[in-house]
């Protein structure tokens, strides 16, 4: 799996890391998303496409 | 039980086939949105409306659509100052409607100034409040104990927590806080006169403008002050500062203690889902999920998120031409059986009730979410290892609910405990 943030879309939700503070992180000053675990292992696969599925702006994307 | 509803409002003469949004709630289903708005779901999920001004707006009701619609910042803005826009009540074109702010304003604006917020409401930020939220909710929790039962769950508890927060957050003495709830419902309550929701906003105004002056002489560690900087670098403007942390007050209170007392209140009548609940406080992500369910379930901010169309757009195989006021009902897009399937039960283990849009969607999505679900989730957690057997001091039928206002309230709540 390979997690992406495209972070032109980001409005700094929060929401990615908190459904996966293992894959994603937040910018302390700006909020904006950052992915720290591009290439997380299958135990993680849920909270990414929670992640995903819930930003509020679509700027998460998961390939497989 | 009693019910403050909004007035039938008769406006200027416009056409009469238009029903009058948003209508009133059944008073015996207190926690559900009116049934009108139900049918016009299933019916005609993008419609005209009339408004308490006489105007007319659209409407729109489904998940998908709401949904889609909040994402779209192409054809739909959220500054007032569009032609078209048309506002919630004569309180809001008195005072949150005059704000430019990051409520009012599109993107990059609204991009730049939320920034100079966020590192507040972070997952990091909120993780250090914890335990100070933990505490507070712990000392009011002790003296309501001390003083013994009855006691009103919304004033000495529900009301005060969120207020408690944002009163640390921004720098302001939790001593004025029945002031400035005072003031905040006067200036967005739908049923005051312009001139009332004015006099109170600028009494609020006056108020933070007056505190921020102290903040300039005698900077502390706070979010007033740090704007106060932003102010003296030239990033924002006095007045628009004034109007922002004003619109921080009234937003930060108001929608997470009735979130709070209300989901108390549900899970009252839910006793099945109160139990589950009690069981599984060890269990993060059972409560993580419940926390949404009732965010869900009550979806508070029941009057709709406000836009305006600037271009043609076609939304649930309507068109909405441009420069047309549009209501996105997110309420009731949580009721959406096509999304929840009995949506109007409590259900704590709803798998999905994490797609609420109780917070909005989109670039404006609430700056204040994960603290609201924190907040919510150690209220929950405290409230039912110490008092497990809370109760209502009354029938629930007396129990007052009040929908005049842009967040769906309860005056009172009186419990009582062995």
């Amino acid at each position: 799996m390979k997690v992406k943030v495209n972070t032109s879309l980001c409005a700094s939700s929060g929401r990615c890391v908190w459904h996966s503070g293992r894959i994603f992180d937040q910018d302390p000053e700006t909020g904006i998303a950052k992915v720290i675990n591009e290439n997380p292992p299958p135990e993680l696969y849920a909270e990414a496409q929670d992640a995903a599925d819930n930003c509020p702006t679509r700027a998460i994307s998961i390939e497989q | 039980m009693s019910l403050t509803q909004l007035p039938d409002s008769s406006g200027p003469a416009q056409p009469d086939d238009l029903p009058l949004y948003p209508p009133k709630r059944d008073m015996t289903r207190p926690f559900d949105p009116p049934s009108e708005l139900l049918a016009w779901q299933r019916d005609q999920p993008v419609r005209e409306v009339r408004l308490w001004d006489g105007s007319k707006a659209w409407v729109i009701t489904r998940h998908e659509d709401v949904q889609s619609a909040l994402r779209n910042e192409e054809a739909f803005s959220a500054d007032p100052r569009r032609p078209g826009f048309t506002e919630k009540s004569a309180a809001y074109s008195a005072v949150m409607g005059t704000d430019r702010n990051l409520r009012t304003m599109d993107n990059p604006e609204h991009g730049q100034q939320k920034r100079m917020l966020v590192r507040d409401f972070t997952v990091k930020s909120i993780g250090q409040l914890e335990p100070v939220i933990r505490n507070m909710i712990n000392q009011l929790l002790d003296e309501m104990l001390a003083k013994g039962p009855p006691a009103d769950f919304y004033g000495d508890l529900a009301f005060l927590v969120p207020t408690w927060v944002i009163c640390e957050m921004l720098g302001l003495p939790f001593d004025d806080r029945h002031f400035f709830a005072d003031r905040a419902t006067q200036c967005t309550s739908h049923v005051v006169s312009f001139e009332t929701a004015a006099t109170a906003g600028k009494e609020l105004a006056d108020y933070i403008d007056r505190m921020l002056e102290s903040k300039l002489t005698d900077p502390k560690d706070d979010l007033l002050t740090r704007l106060a900087g932003e102010m003296q670098a030239g990033r924002i403007e006095r007045e628009d500062l004034v109007g922002l942390a004003r619109f921080l007050l009234i937003a930060g209170h108001e929608t997470t203690a009735n979130t709070m007392a209300l989901s108390t209140l549900a899970l009252l009548q839910n006793p099945d889902q109160l139990q589950d609940l009690r069981t599984n406080l060890d269990n993060p992500a059972f409560m993580a999920n419940a926390i949404e369910e009732m965010l869900r379930y009550l979806s508070v901010a029941h009057t709709g998120r406000r836009r305006v169309t600037i271009k043609d757009v076609e939304i649930g195989g309507v068109t909405i031409p441009a420069e047309q006021p549009v209501i996105m009902a997110n309420n009731l897009a949580d009721r959406d059986e096509s999304v929840f399937p009995n949506a109007d039960r409590l259900d704590l283990r709803r798998p999905n009730a994490r797609a609420t849009l109780v917070f909005g969607y989109g670039v404006h999505q609430c700056l204040g979410q994960l603290l609201t679900r924190r907040e919510l989730a150690l209220y929950h957690d405290i409230l039912w290892r110490r008092v497990p057997d809370l109760r209502l001091a009354v029938p629930f039928s007396e129990i007052e609910f009040d929908e005049t206002r842009p967040v769906y309230a309860v005056e009172a709540l009186p419990v009582t405990w062995s």
